[in-house]
């Protein structure tokens, strides 16, 4: 029964890495770069869904809505500030650090807005635990709510993506960006949008992250981040039912690895198993062969 | 009135003048051809059309209406359009979406609306659904709509692309080696069909080809480019006579 315990958690936590991969795995496949800052821009979400609750005194779900604004915003401003100057740079590595460097300038940011000490997060999802098996195995509020919303976000996000005229520009864009100009598509406009959810996601993360975990600083993202990172690889980059299962496999390993074998080294396990995936397959899981052009 | 107007062209990549002084006038409605023998600069006189590179001196008027210099969307949404030489459809997306994705501009509905799936959302994507099909008839693809564009045989491809570049409603279509590749039945009905599309979208269309029997059969007019100047130009039957442009593409 601890089994399925350990595994439900490791689906939960992984929920949270998936949606926090989408954002990752969307300004990938479309914008071709790597946007480190995104983990960062989960710990602001998270901070201000706080600080809407408790020095506000707002109504949890419309601090989330409030946060998922800003986030959208921050990563809109991001890309325009940050990015788009050097989208059209000769080296991939000058928008590489520059995401390093807009991480750095998130974290000391609220570092010196929220102060370095960690804060304690409020239990904000008021779902009622399931018992089951005569109460040996107890599924929490939280659990359930995040899984719910990662696949209602998985539902929502793949339906926008092929269904909408906004998702075939992104995925025109990101198949061959110069046609896509060519054919009158709005290529800046297509970016700012990926930006703009996968920030809009990254928002719901910290919140759900936050509430699994409640303990708040300016470097709680900075982990989950990377995690992320790894799981968007793990799943094949630029895939976003990559990103999904390539999240959830992660967050289940990493629980797993916790119980069986050892909490120290349960990252080190995640990491490895990456490592393994990429040796055998590397593009990831989902990830598409790249034909080499001739 | 003049669809399409340039003077003066000029483009050099370092040291090498891709295309210099390169003038076009073309009529509104024509088929005009641009020929020329590998490596003369046909493909950048295209690429200089569209946006895809800047002319370092030039004007371009397409209408009357200055469009030198924009943006490729802008240049595009100004009623420009093209297909390319190596196919570049978009490979993962189904016939009717790369024909949908070239309507993103023209069909207007808010991200919001999108997401919530609002009324608006249902309303427009179905007039994009009859438009993107109604463009697919013209071209006999409307039974394959819904398979991936990678697999289309080949000759279908090329008819894609033409149905995509003229979804975003232009006034001049820009055709880079339609036929190549293609065996001559296909090339046959090539040549129908770009007539048709004239005829049919009221356009006006400007091709690369080297197919000589296409360029006889439908051009009009001719630019013959060699070492990115015009050697010559006129009539059809006229220009591929000059003893010119035989020595141009044979040698002496």
């Amino acid at each position: 029964m601890s089994f399925i315990s350990y595994l439900i958690n490791g689906i939960s936590l992984g929920s949270i890495y998936a949606i926090i991969a989408l954002g990752y795995t969307m300004v990938y496949g479309i914008a071709k770069m790597l946007n480190f800052a995104h983990g960062d821009v989960i710990m602001i979400g998270a901070f201000v869904v706080l600080n809407m609750v408790t020095l506000a005194g707002v109504n949890p779900i419309i601090a989330v809505l409030i946060s998922m604004a800003v986030c959208t915003l921050l990563g809109m401003a991001i890309e325009k500030i940050a990015y788009k100057p050097l989208r059209n740079a000769s080296s991939p590595l000058a928008v590489l650090i520059t995401a390093i460097g807009v991480s750095y300038f998130l974290q000391n940011l609220a570092l010196i807005i929220f102060g370095a000490d960690a804060k304690s997060f409020p239990n904000l999802i008021t779902l009622p635990s399931i018992s089951l098996a005569d109460g040996k195995l107890v599924i929490t509020g939280t659990t359930i709510a995040t899984i719910i919303t990662c696949v209602i976000i998985l539902l929502g996000l793949t339906f926008f993506v092929n269904k909408t005229k906004q998702g075939r520009a992104m995925k025109a864009v990101s198949e061959d960006k110069g046609a896509a100009m060519l054919m009158g598509i709005n290529v800046n406009a297509t970016i700012s949008l990926t930006f703009a959810i996968g920030s809009g996601l990254a928002a719901i993360a910290g919140f759900l992250l936050c509430s699994a975990y409640p303990s708040l600083t300016p470097y709680t993202g900075a982990m989950p981040g990377i995690k992320a990172f790894t799981a968007a690889v793990f799943g094949g980059i630029g895939s976003i039912p990559g990103a999904m299962i390539g999240g959830i496999l992660l967050g289940v390993i990493e629980i797993l690895g916790k119980a069986y074998i050892s909490s120290q080294v349960a990252d080190a396990i995640v990491f490895a198993v990456l490592i393994i995936v990429l040796l055998v397959k590397p593009t990831g899981l989902f990830g598409k062969n790249i034909q080499e052009k001739v | 009135m003049k669809a399409l107007e340039v003077k003066n062209l000029c483009i050099s990549f370092g040291g090498l003048r891709a295309v210099q002084g390169f003038d076009l006038s073309i009529e509104k409605g024509a088929l005009y051809g641009l020929i020329g023998p590998n490596g003369a600069g046909k493909t950048t006189v295209f690429n200089l059309l569209t946006g895809v590179y800047k002319p370092d001196e030039g004007i371009v008027k397409l209408e009357g209406k200055d469009i030198t210099g924009l943006k490729t969307t802008a240049i595009n949404r100004a009623g420009v359009a093209r297909t390319f030489q190596n196919i570049r459809l978009f490979k993962d997306m189904s016939v009717l979406d790369n024909v949908k994705a070239a309507l993103t501009d023209i069909y207007k509905y808010s991200t919001f609306a999108g997401i919530f799936r609002l009324p608006s959302y249902f309303k427009t994507e179905k007039l994009m659904n009859e438009k993107a099909t109604e463009i697919l008839e013209v071209f006999d693809l409307d039974k394959e709509k819904n398979i991936l564009a990678s697999n289309l045989p080949y000759g279908k491809q090329r008819k894609l692309e033409i149905a995509r570049a003229l979804a975003t409603n232009p006034k001049l279509l820009l055709l880079d080696e339609p036929a190549a590749g293609m065996n001559p039945n296909e090339t046959i009905e090539l040549m129908n069909t770009i007539r048709f599309v004239r005829d049919h979208f009221d356009i006006t269309v400007l091709l690369i080809e080297h197919d000589m029997k296409l360029v006889s059969g439908i051009c009009e007019e001719l630019t013959v480019l060699n070492f990115g100047e015009v050697l010559t130009k006129g009539k059809t039957s006229k220009v591929l006579n000059e003893p010119a442009v035989i020595t141009a593409y044979l040698g002496e």
